[in-house]
């Protein structure tokens, strides 16, 4: 306990601050010199060595020559001894504030922080973990024999601000002083290592090296990564403007000033956001894909072209600007490293999805990634920095493979594909179950059930009935499995199914909503055997109209489980040949007692004639057939490689089962929605809005089809009128347009919507319309079935429904999520499949022009079901020239063409004239187009088309297929081998 | 309670007659004076005035930001308070000063509340908003005659030494006004205090008139004229005090021709001083310890 | 924001002293030309000045005392003397209770019977204020006594301790006041060891009494061994310069 009182100096600090209140108050402060700060080294001899850390230097004996000789004989293993001479580090205050880890992570002991340092760590609020506390640890952690000097209470090391320097330049100044004082001190016995970034000078006499971070970590490439890496927080390089606080753009947003929306990216134009039914350009300002952003509209003098046009129109369009960012909804994202030769651990990651930007993340572990599919997610994206910052997650193997690219294209649509739990699985029945016809309406032998679906199903979740009744009345029956008894409301089982809530259906794979116990098995409609099922039967009179419906639940037992041709074949009385058994399904063609089959030939005529009145009906009520035109199917060889793509075409058996399906759906929708006017499940089709159909007007005025496009009877009409006789395909491309325009049929709980016109079905002319056929492998069916069963049970009360209406919205919402992400999914792995379809097999093939830009057309490929888009020009506005014409006209491959495109919107055509020659290339013109694909590693490899020549026909060339039949939309159904189509529903259905 | 005998009375009176004061002064001579500037660390200007060791003056300057007034939105506010504290005088004990307090308060505001004493317009940080307003505190600590002098010249020397605080006004987004404070301790304005005035008081004893009267002297004074006097030579305030009778007019002139005399040399020796002041370095003084 | 650190791992405090160290003290004595005795105190950045009135003639009839001397006390704080200007308001109530306390404290040591009818007045003025005014104001007013002339039973003298963190300090400047610690002032008559005034106030455990009262007895001590030193001095000049020995 030192008390002298006069050697302490007594220093008053005088200053001005600003108080809680606002008000500037004069702060006076004492501060006391003392002569009792110890250097805390153990290598002096002038101060008390109580609490010394700092290391001495040990200096080991001088052994002479023998006994060193003599030392080693004896041990020849150990290391020569060697002076220890530790080196004392003074880090500057600059170098303390930024280079705070790298001092951390050096290892190097003897390190002095001055009082200087530490006071300005504790002032300065950089991140969380304050840096004071960070050097506090250090100095705590007794390995690295580290101190804090109190330097500005010590009366030898204490200095006055100058007049002429700044607070900084003083306690630079104050730093050099220590370095000093410890040199002195300790006889120049020590050296002393200074760091500082900012030259300083020292007295040369004192054993003081002034080194740069940069020297001090030569030779340690983890030190060096980490200085390359420090983020300058005082740089003044912001790429970016700052984002405003939340208040602020909360205030903004009430006061009407700034507005709310999700931004969009896109691949190749600029990104936008919707605002009030406006689109506007926006700079993202580090706002990422599907962000909910802040915006502020911009005035009309300060809107800009887009960036991103090829080439350039030249119009201003209404442009924003991103203040902020209200909500990030950043997910994890598939990426792949992109190759650089530098050893640094930051790595670059480019995401699969072309609209994430970017993103850097720190790895030691560069080689194991390199050609891998990782996932990695985004932690921040700083002002000063072109791309986010993130981290890894996990590996998911190697790119091209097919499970990993299957796995991607699920993570990137957000599917997550986790086994049943046990839970779940306690709960199935056993494979030997029976089923128990008690409290159920026995038709096992009452009824002659079949089902008819395509070759190789092995989950059939419908089947149709007919009875002949007296006075030519006849009873019709729809019979779906039940799954609801075997799966019980808000169990696990039914949780699960609830989140999956639909089966996803990949070219090379299935992914289940229930377990195959139940969609295989016991829920499924196996010829022969007993089952439960949820049956609709109607009585139709002799006029075909309805007399009676039943709903209820009910056991049957499936007496034939045909094939859509073998149906067909039967009501028509032409044999086709046998289909081959399938083992791995347990599938074999049914085979038909001659007894039954001219019962079973009556049943399916009348089904048939019954659909066709059905079909007419709704088409005179105004529906629309529509498709899209892009589903295909691939056979698959043993290693999953695309070896053939086929499309194909349904015939009326596929009409007659879908009308009936449709009417099914359309019974149970009206049932449980007038029982429960507030919470039924239904699903909507809402009427397109009259801009979506531009594209298709533009398109039929071309060839003088007037489309009136007022309501659904009258759009059906005109589509029916615009037929070409010499090209089938007008008609097929017209209606796909259209389809294009249609907007996407949604579940929705009936009570969220008001008006009766919000509930109708646009595509199918119905008033009330639901999903009720299939509940092995969609949830709403699942729901609907137990609506339908409380609408049931309690006839006439009003009951209490298991959702209300707001939890049945919620649930529907996320059932159309699932639902998109299943179809995003589905979609990605068919473009996948193609591309390596086409990978070594590029051809030529016909094509028919559906659109025409300024610098592009888009040509549908019939013979494998593909739409693209063939850019005429470069990027710069080069024009791109066919092969055959470069052979033509002679012109060598790499000089820019010199050739004018002339664009006319109204007449859809596009004239190109190269050296004299006029081409002309209108919608509905057939084109020979190159297939290929363009590889690529971050991304999946993707079809890319071209031109071959200008020339063009109006007849489709001899190579493509075609047929006059409306052609429908197929989907997929089964797993790898032998492709099977199944028509099911479409994006309008 | 200083009280006086009738021929104490008498013999001061004739002395002053003969142009002879208790202490040797003539009668217009003027007691010396120390000044001080910079003692309290706590204010933002402060200065001690002594006249002969007798007479005590600590006046302390602190500088806050608040309302202007709203006649005047653009200008700096004053605020002037003068207490004399109980080791002046024992009366001075509890509610006793509140008279004396209020009289030199008055006086102290006559003299600086004019619009030409300070730049006022100077202290305006956002006009009809914020101001800068000074407060003077001024302490009596020993009373020996003449505080209306000692408190004018340390006034003057206080307002001289204090330093006001740079600030910046800055709009934030929400569009608040908020103030920034300059932690650099050298970084200050100073106040103009060039046409500050001080005060020069005159008694009346007997028949004759006697420049800085001591407290012996005022018990026997009949009227007393303060005359404040800037450095043009100005006259910025008169105030005539004291208990009997009045002055002639003519008698009046006269002693404001010596007051603004008198006054004259004391703002040449003050500005001298306080200039030494300045430059003096503050650990040097030792303040109250001498 | 910064949380103040009051006792680094080192030992040294926010203004650099050790927990046991008391602050810089010095004063002057015999200022004032009018007071009897009057003294002028620091103790860091804590500045006070006290002067003495008396013994001298009642002011107030009914409340003087037949057999002793009443002492009147009173503490006012100059508005300048605090970071920010406060109000002066002599008769507000921490001045009033201090004034009060002091009172009592000198009540018991100064020899009041010796002046039976008579007013001992003691002022204290606060120029500035940094912690321990009270304690402050005590010492000065002891030293204005003494300088007065005024017989006391012994040296009467006032220090402040406290404890935060854990660690007892002495002598707590504002910033340590403020940190909402115990705050503990004491005044002791060193040469008798005994106590005429303790106040604390927040909470403390014994044990940790224990060990504030020991530091506050401590820093009484440390501040009476500088007081009594200069003093020995101030006496012998005053001797010296009557030239006489009485």
């Amino acid at each position: 306990m030192n008390n002298k009182k006069e050697d302490q100096v007594k220093k008053v600090k005088a200053f001005s601050k600003l108080n809680k209140k606002g008000n500037v108050v004069r702060v006076i402060r004492e501060h006391y010199l003392r002569d009792d700060i110890w250097c805390k080294s153990l290598a002096c001899n002038i101060c008390r060595h109580e609490d010394a850390v700092l290391e001495a230097p040990e200096i080991v004996t001088k052994m002479s020559k023998t006994a060193l000789k003599k030392q080693k004989k004896k041990a020849p293993e150990m290391p020569e001894v060697s002076d220890y001479i530790p080196q004392y580090i003074i880090p500057s205050v600059d170098v303390s504030m930024k280079y705070l880890d790298i001092l951390e992570e050096c290892q190097k002991k003897n390190i002095i922080f001055c009082e200087t340092v530490s006071e300005e760590a504790n002032q300065t609020q950089h991140s969380q973990k304050r840096k004071y506390q960070r050097i506090r640890n250090l100095i705590n952690n007794q390995e690295r024999c580290s101190i804090l000097f109190a330097n500005e209470h010590s009366v030898e090391t204490y200095t006055d601000r100058l007049e002429s320097e700044s607070q900084k330049q003083r306690n630079d100044r104050a730093v050099v002083i220590v370095s000093e004082w410890y040199s002195k001190h300790l006889n120049n016995s020590i050296p002393i290592i200074l760091l500082s970034d900012t030259p300083v000078t020292v007295d040369p006499n004192n054993n003081i090296t002034v080194m740069s971070m940069v020297e001090f970590v030569q030779g340690n490439t983890k030190l060096m990564d980490m200085l390359a890496n420090v983020v300058d927080s005082t740089s003044e390089v912001n790429l970016f403007e700052e984002h405003l606080p939340l208040d602020v753009m909360e205030s903004g947003i009430s006061k009407g000033t700034l507005h709310r929306a999700k931004i969009k990216m896109s691949r190749k134009e600029d990104a936008t956001v919707r605002v009030d039914g406006e689109e506007y350009i926006v700079e993202p300002n580090r706002a990422v894909h599907d962000d909910v952003v802040c915006v502020q509209i911009l005035p009309k003098e300060q809107w800009r072209v887009p960036n991103s046009k090829r080439v350039s129109t030249g119009f201003v369009v209404p442009t924003a600007v991103v203040v902020g960012v209200i909500q990030r909804n950043w997910r994890d994202y598939v990426c792949s490293i992109l190759e650089s030769n530098d050893s640094s651990s930051n790595v670059m990651c480019v995401p699969l999805d072309y609209r994430i930007p970017k993103i850097r993340i720190r790895t030691n572990n560069k080689q194991a990634l390199e050609n891998m599919r990782i996932v990695v997610r985004i932690s921040s994206w700083e002002r000063g920095s072109n791309y986010p910052t993130g981290f890894y997650v996990k590996t998911i193997g190697p790119i091209g493979d097919l499970n990993v690219e299957t796995q991607s294209l699920l993570l990137e649509n957000q599917i997550h594909i986790t086994p049943f739990s046990k839970a779940a699985l306690d709960q199935l029945p056993s494979k030997d179950w029976k089923p128990d016809p008690r409290y159920r309406k026995d038709l096992r032998t009452s009824h002659m059930v079949s089902s008819i679906d395509p070759i190789g199903c092995e989950d059939i979740d419908d089947a149709l009935s007919v009875r002949h009744l007296p006075n030519d009345c006849v009873e019709i029956g729809v019979h779906i499995a039940d799954v609801t008894a075997f799966v019980p409301h808000d169990s696990p089982l039914d949780i699960e199914a609830r989140n999956k809530s639909t089966t996803i259906y990949l070219i090379d794979r299935r992914i289940d909503m229930l377990p195959s116990l139940l969609s295989a098995n016991l829920c499924s409609l196996h010829q022969n055997r007993d089952r439960y099922a949820m049956s609709v039967i109607w009585k139709f009179n002799n006029k075909h109209q309805v007399i009676d419906t039943w709903f209820g639940r009910t056991v049957i037992r499936n007496r034939y489980a045909l094939h859509y041709d073998q149906a067909q074949s039967i009501i028509d009385g032409i044999s086709i040949p046998k289909v081959d058994p399938i083992p791995e399904r347990n599938w074999s063609e049914a085979q038909i007692a001659p007894d039954d089959f001219s019962q079973l030939k009556k049943n399916l005529t009348t089904l048939q004639k019954l659909g066709q009145l059905l079909h007419r009906a709704r088409q005179d009520n105004g529906a629309v057939d529509l498709e899209s035109l892009d589903q295909v199917t691939f056979s698959l060889d043993d290693k999953k490689e695309p070896t053939k793509i086929s499309t194909k075409v349904d015939g009326l058996i596929h009409h007659t089962v879908a009308e009936w399906m449709i009417y099914a759906n359309a019974a149970v929708a009206k049932k449980i929605h007038d029982h429960n006017q507030s919470s039924a499940l239904l699903r909507i089709h809402p009427q397109p809005k009259s801009e979506n159909f531009s594209s298709l007007l533009k398109v039929a005025s071309v060839r003088d089809y007037a489309i009136n496009v007022r309501d659904n009877n009258t759009l059906a009409k005109s589509l029916d009128g615009a037929v070409d006789r010499s090209d089938p395909y007008v008609n097929m491309l017209l209606r796909s347009l259209a389809t294009r325009a249609m907007e996407e049929a949604q579940y929705v709980s009936s009570g969220s919507l008001t008006g009766s016109e919000a509930l109708r079905h646009y595509g199918l002319a119905l008033q009330h319309y639901t999903h009720f056929t299939s509940p092995i492998r969609r949830y709403a069916d699942i729901i609907v079935h137990r609506q339908l069963l409380n609408c049931l049970q309690n006839e006439n009360h009003a009951s209490r429904e298991l959702f209300n209406n707001q939890q049945l919205q919620k649930i529907a919402s996320a059932i159309n999520d699932r639902k998109r992400a299943a179809d995003r999914a589905q979609q990605e792995s068919t473009e996948w499949f193609r591309a390596i379809y086409f990978r070594n097999k590029s051809q030529v093939v016909d094509g028919i022009v559906f659109g025409v830009k300024s610098t592009s057309i888009s040509v549908f490929l019939p013979q494998y079901y593909i739409k693209g888009q063939i850019y005429l020009t470069t990027r710069e506005g080069q024009l791109i020239i066919p092969i055959k014409e470069r052979n033509r006209f002679e012109l060598p491959e790499n000089i820019p063409s010199a050739g004018v495109i002339d664009y006319h919107e109204e007449k859809q055509r596009v004239g190109i004239s190269i050296k004299g020659s006029l081409f002309k290339i209108t919608v509905f013109d057939h084109v020979q187009v190159q297939v290929k694909i363009s590889e690529s590693k971050a991304h999946l490899p993707q079809v890319s088309l071209e031109l071959t020549t200008f020339k063009t026909s109006t007849k489709p060339s001899a190579g493509a297929s075609g047929g006059c039949q409306t052609i429908v939309f197929a989907r997929l159904r089964g797993d790898h081998k032998g492709q099977i189509q199944r028509w099911t529903e479409s994006k309008m259905k | 309670m200083i009280k006086i005998s009738p021929s104490e009375k008498q013999f001061l009176i004739d002395g002053i007659k003969q142009n002879m004061r208790t202490d040797g002064r003539s009668r217009l001579d003027y007691r010396a004076f120390t000044v001080e500037t910079g003692l309290v660390a706590q204010t933002n200007g402060s200065a001690r005035v002594k006249l002969a060791n007798n007479t005590d003056v600590l006046v302390g300057v602190k500088v806050e930001i608040g309302d202007p007034d709203p006649d005047f939105p653009d200008q700096g506010r004053l605020e002037v308070r003068v207490e004399c504290s109980p080791s002046a005088s024992p009366e001075f004990e509890g509610r006793g000063a509140e008279e004396m307090n209020a009289i030199l308060s008055a006086m102290l505001r006559n003299m600086l509340q004019n619009a030409r004493t300070v730049d006022w317009a100077s202290l305006c940080i956002s006009p009809g908003k914020q101001c800068w307003i000074v407060y003077v505190d001024c302490l009596v600590l020993d009373s020996a005659g003449n505080l209306f002098d000692a408190l004018s010249i340390a006034t003057k020397s206080a307002l001289f030494n204090t330093k006001v605080p740079k600030i910046e006004v800055m709009e934030t987004s929400s569009g608040q006004t908020e103030i920034e404070v300059s932690d650099d301790p050298s970084d200050f304005t100073r106040l103009s205090t060039a046409s500050i005035p001080i005060s020069v008081t005159l008694a009346k004893v007997g028949s004759r008139y006697i420049v800085d009267p001591t407290i012996e002297e005022e018990l026997c004074m009949e009227s007393r004229v303060t005359i404040a006097i800037n450095s043009k030579g100005n006259i910025c305030s008169i105030q005539k005090g004291g208990v009997s009778s009045g002055i002639n007019p003519s008698e009046f002139n006269k002693m404001l021709q010596h007051a603004r005399k008198i006054g004259l040399v004391l703002l040449k020796e003050l500005d001298a001083l306080l200039d030494k002041e300045e430059n003096n370095d503050t650990s040097t003084k030792i303040g109250f310890a001498r | 924001m910064s949380k103040i650190e009051f006792i680094s791992p080192e030992g040294l405090r926010v203004d650099g002293r050790r927990p046991q160290e008391v602050r810089k003290i010095n004063y002057r004595l015999n200022l004032f030309s009018r007071a009897d005795g009057s003294a002028y105190y620091e103790q860091g950045n804590t500045r006070v000045l006290a002067a003495v009135y008396g013994p001298r003639q009642v002011t107030r009839r009914g409340a003087s005392k037949h057999d002793r001397a009443i002492i009147n006390c009173e503490y006012s704080m100059a508005t300048f003397s605090t970071g920010e200007r406060r109000k002066s308001a002599k008769r507000d109530r921490r001045s009033t209770e201090i004034s009060v306390v002091i009172r009592q404290t000198f009540e018991s040591v100064i020899l009041t019977h010796l002046y039976p009818r008579t007013q001992i007045d003691i002022f204290m003025q606060v120029l500035q204020a940094d912690g321990g005014t009270r304690c402050a104001c005590i010492n000065a007013a002891s030293l204005a006594l003494i300088d007065a002339g005024i017989p006391m039973r012994d040296f009467v003298v006032s220090c402040a301790a406290g404890m935060i963190d854990g660690v007892a300090l002495t002598d707590l400047n504002y910033i340590e006041d403020s940190a909402g610690g115990p705050d503990l002032p004491l005044a002791i008559l060193p040469k008798q060891n005994k106590i005429c005034l303790l106040q604390m106030d927040s909470k403390l455990t014994i044990e940790q009494y224990e060990e504030v009262m020991q530091m506050a007895v401590e820093g009484c001590k440390q501040i009476h061994a500088v007081l009594d030193a200069k003093l020995k001095d101030v006496t012998d000049q005053l001797v010296n310069k009557r030239k006489t020995l009485l």
